[in-house]
Formats: structure tokens, sequence, C-alpha cells
């Protein structure tokens, strides 16, 4: 028993202080030393919050539809290949399965540099596709482990029964597969959200400042004197995946209720 | 399956898996050779290399990114391994109250970087506890802690955002141990530390070289963290190559693409070198 409640106490402090300290901060403008209690709450953050709500608004619906943009087209990138490693053997698989790791693992200003380059030969430098592009190559490796992995934990029986009742190869990956891989898919998304919505660099860089990101909003402001604004501001970035955390489980409980699997 | 059928099904990421990273590097590599450089000719070969190794400024930058990932990562391995240890001892009624340790993953490196000046500051929360404590006076009596050369800010913040990566990794694995491995030892009269080192340390060892490796890179050639946390001298190559790409003349930017390929090229010796140390010490292990 002491065991458990001393563990308990070192993970508050680790984990759980940092974020008790935000929310005290986000109240408390003149919190200063050597309080280590602010001793005055106000609400001038959230009055900050108030005068510049669209700005705000706006930055982090951007960073959310480029980040849901990665995800969408890592899903893309990776659905194939996952079934294919996962499934069959061929010659160089491991070289393979290793190569394609390598973006996750290189630090990504070696290449996104250079690919800088070539997007603006493209025409996709300072454009959302550019934006998505980037974020997909440093996350798309979460996604693809997460669906090779969906993929290995269930046989290829399902979809060949599917196959001898007459699917076609588009129906037996949205009735059977997709469904089977969910929970896979949904480890997968997670992840690389979170990569795209918390990445500063690579936004600014190939997204030329004409991207609004949230994290891009956020940055001078974290640099500024405006702790409290900075405080409730970075509190965001825990509460937004928190709250999808929550849909997406309700959405899915909802589903299986509806299909009788509740 | 067609021969030619892997190759189809791959091609929706081998084509922008060699568009955006394969050629990515290869532009950078050309650039740091003065190639496709825009209107900038540059009559040696060599010339952002030379520029490199002309000075100790950038010698003293990529020793002081070696020293912050070696000492963050060997750090957040030490840590983070304990803690799961000590998770994966716990009765398992408790242990999902534990999801707590989680936040640090959810956090960007921008956040953490915030929360290590709140924290670390000359009047941060530190030195208000201090003060209470009755150890400093005033806040000039706290140490620097932020921005100097010993880069406790960098370190710390990377411990806080990578031990619950370590964690996770670390518990993954621990999950696979038979734990009636554990019993038995102790019926032999083996002790806490015993069963630690002999048998569970060897079985968690394949997941902490893949963990130090990828922490290990990643703080080398980060960038958020360092660049929210402001400069320092000699301070970290990823911000000398930002200053190069970004503030300095265009046709400078041949330095900030050297130091990149040979980040690049550090990163796939220093995977190899690990692997190949990490396998020669196994063989060394006696299997069960």
């Amino acid at each position: 028993m002491m065991g458990v409640v001393s563990i308990f106490a070192v993970l508050l402090l680790l984990f759980v202080l940092p974020v008790i300290v935000l929310l005290l901060g986000a109240f408390s403008s003149s919190w200063a030393f050597p309080e280590v209690f602010p001793a005055v709450f106000d609400l001038r953050s959230l009055h900050y919050l108030a005068q510049h709500g669209q700005d705000i608004g706006l930055s982090l619906l951007s960073s959310c539809l480029y980040s849901f943009g990665t995800v969408v087209l890592t899903f893309g990138m990776t659905i194939l290949p996952a079934k294919l490693f996962a499934r069959t053997d061929f010659f160089g698989k491991n070289f393979l399965e290793g190569m394609l790791l390598a973006p996750a693992l290189i630090p990504p200003m070696a290449f996104a540099m250079g690919a800088h380059f070539i997007f603006l030969r493209l025409g996709i430098a300072d454009t959302r596709v550019g934006v998505i592009l980037i974020l997909s190559i440093i996350s798309y490796p979460y996604m693809l482990r997460a669906l090779t992995a969906g993929y290995q934990a269930y046989g290829d029986n399902f979809a060949l029964c599917a196959k001898n009742l007459g699917a076609s190869p588009i129906r037996i990956l949205v009735a059977v597969e997709l469904p089977l891989l969910l929970p896979a898919l949904l480890a997968g998304a997670t992840i690389v959200f979170l990569v795209a919505f918390s990445e500063y660099f690579l936004v600014f860089l190939i997204g030329g400042g004409t991207v609004p990101s949230y994290s891009g909003y956020i940055f001078p402001i974290l640099n500024s004197s405006e702790r409290s604004v900075a405080s409730l501001l970075t509190l965001v970035f825990l509460a937004l995946p928190i709250v999808f955390f929550f849909v997406i489980d309700r959405l899915i409980y909802r589903a299986n209720r509806r299909r009788g699997m509740g | 399956m067609r021969p030619s059928e892997p190759l189809l099904r791959l091609l929706p990421l081998l084509l922008p898996f060699s568009l955006v990273f394969g050629c990515g590097l290869v532009i950078t590599l050309l650039q740091s050779f003065g190639f496709l450089m825009f209107s900038y000719t540059y009559d040696d070969l060599f010339f952002a290399y030379r520029e490199l190794f002309a000075d100790s400024w950038f010698l003293r930058s990529a020793a002081f990114s070696l020293y912050v990932a070696a000492a963050s990562s060997g750090l957040s391995i030490a840590i983070g391994t304990a803690l799961a240890y000590a998770l994966w001892k716990m009765p398992e009624r408790y242990r999902n109250f534990a999801i707590v340790y989680k936040i640090p993953l959810v956090l960007p490196h921008i956040a953490v970087g915030f929360l290590a000046v709140i924290f670390l500051a000359k009047t941060g929360i530190l030195a208000s506890i201090a003060f209470h404590l009755g150890l400093i006076d005033s806040f000039e009596g706290f140490p620097d802690l932020l921005y100097t050369s010993a880069g406790i800010d960098l370190i710390s913040a990377y411990i806080y955002k990578e031990t619950p990566f370590v964690m996770v990794m670390v518990y993954a694995m621990l999950v696979r141990f038979d734990r009636r491995q554990i019993d038995t030892a102790r019926m032999l009269g083996a002790g806490r530390l015993r069963i630690f080192y002999t048998l569970i340390l060897p079985f968690i060892l394949p997941a902490i070289n893949t963990t130090f490796i990828i922490l290990f890179i990643f703080t080398f050639g980060g960038f958020d963290l360092p660049f929210v946390l402001g400069d320092s001298y000699p301070g970290m190559l990823s911000i000398r190559i930002y200053e190069y790409f970004f503030q300095k003349d265009l046709a400078l930017r041949p330095v900030a693409m050297a130091m990149l390929s040979l980040i690049f090229v550090f990163s796939l010796f220093f995977i190899g070198m690990y692997l190949r140390l990490s396998a020669s010490l196994a063989r060394g292990v006696r299997k069960l």
C-alpha cells in the first residue's frame, strides 16, 4: 500500500502538478515570486480570449483542418502497404519496412528544407496542401505500424468469406476490414493527429505564415509577459484531444449499439 | 499474386516517400555542395563545409547538442523504466488511475518549453518554493537554470516530454513478461535488485535500446523546444541551422544544408553503431 501511494505521489508531482500550475496561472495574471500559490485571481485571460476569439478560433480551425487532412492522407498512403506487409512475404520486405520508418526517426529538418525547394517548384509551398503533405511524411510511420498490427491481429478468413459470398474488393474493405481495423485505425489516427497538431516548425517552414496554425498563433504569446493568457491557451492543447477522445468514444459506442454489439 | 502487384500496392506510399523524403534529402545534400542554389554559383565544392570547420562554433554546438541528447535520453530512460516497472508491479485495480502519466505525450514541445520557463526561471515556481523553504533570501540567490551552457532547461523539458514515451514502450514489453518467473526467483531466494537486474532488465532491454535510439536522434535534431527556450551559447545545432537558413544571406544557405547533411549522416552512423553495439552486448548475456 505504501508503494502504491508513493508511486502516485511521484506521478502526480511529475505529470499533474504542471497542469495545475497552468490552471492556476490562467486565472491569475499577477502571480509572481515569491507566491507559491496565487494571491489574487482575475479573469484577464478570459477577456483576452473574448477580444481575440476570432483569431484564436481561425487558427484552431486551420490546425484542426490540416491535422485531420494529415490523418486522412496517411490513411490513404498506408492502408494498402499495411495489408501487404501483414499478409505477404516478398523479397526485400524487411529492408523496405525499415526504410519506410525512417521519416519518423531522421530529424525532419534534414529533408524538410530540401523538400521546401521542391514544394516551391511544384507551387505547393505556402499552401495547406504542402503542409498536409510534409506532416504526412513525418507521421505516416505511426499509421503504417498501427494498421499493419491491426491486419496481423485477425487472419485473412473474414475477407475470404466475404469474397466467396461475392463481395467486391471495395465492399470487403468498407464492410469487413475497416470495422475490424477500427481500433488500430483510431490508435494510429490519434498519434498522427497529435503529431500534426503539435508541430510548429514544419508548418511555419512550409506554410510560410500563410497557413494559420494554433501553435504558430500561441508561439509569440508563450515568449511574452502575458503569462495568464499563455497558460490558458496552452491548456487548449490538452483539452482539445480529450474532447475529441470523448466524442469519438461516444460515436463508436452508439454505432455499436445500433448494430446490437454494445 | 502477380510479381508486379506488391509494387503497385506500395505505390501510394513510395511515391510521396521518394518525392518528399528521398528527393528532399538529395536536394539538401546537393545544396550543401552549392548546386541548385538559385542564381548563386560557388567555385569551391566544399565551401560550406570549410565554413563550418573554419571556426569552433560548429563543433561547440555539435558537442552541446550531443550532450543535451545524451543526458536527456539517458535520464528519461532511467526514470521512465523505473516508473513503468513500478506501475507494472502495482495491483491491477490502481493501474487505470495512472493514465495521468500520458499528459506530456499530448502537450506539444513548445508548451513544454513554456512550462520549463514557468518552473525554472529565477522568479519561477521552484524559486518561490526555495524561498518559502528558507533556502534563498531573494530571487537573486536562485541559480541560473535557464539559457545556460549547462542546458538544464532543455534537458529537464525533454525529460518531462520523453519519460512518458519510455514508460509506454517499456510497459508494453513488461506486459508480455511471465510473472511466474518472479515468484520462482523469489522462492529460490533472489532479492528485489537481483530479480530486476537478472530477470527483468534483459527482457526489456530490446525496448530500451529502440527507445534510446529514437529519443537520442529526435533530441539531437529537434527544433521546437530549443527555439521556444531561446538562444544560449553555444546553443543547439538546429538553432544554428535556422539562423543560416532564414536570417543570413541566401548565399550562405549551403552552410545550413551542410549541417543538415552532417546530421543525416551522423543519424545513420549512430543507428548502425548502436544496433551493432547492443547486439554484441546481447551475445554476452546468458539466455534462459
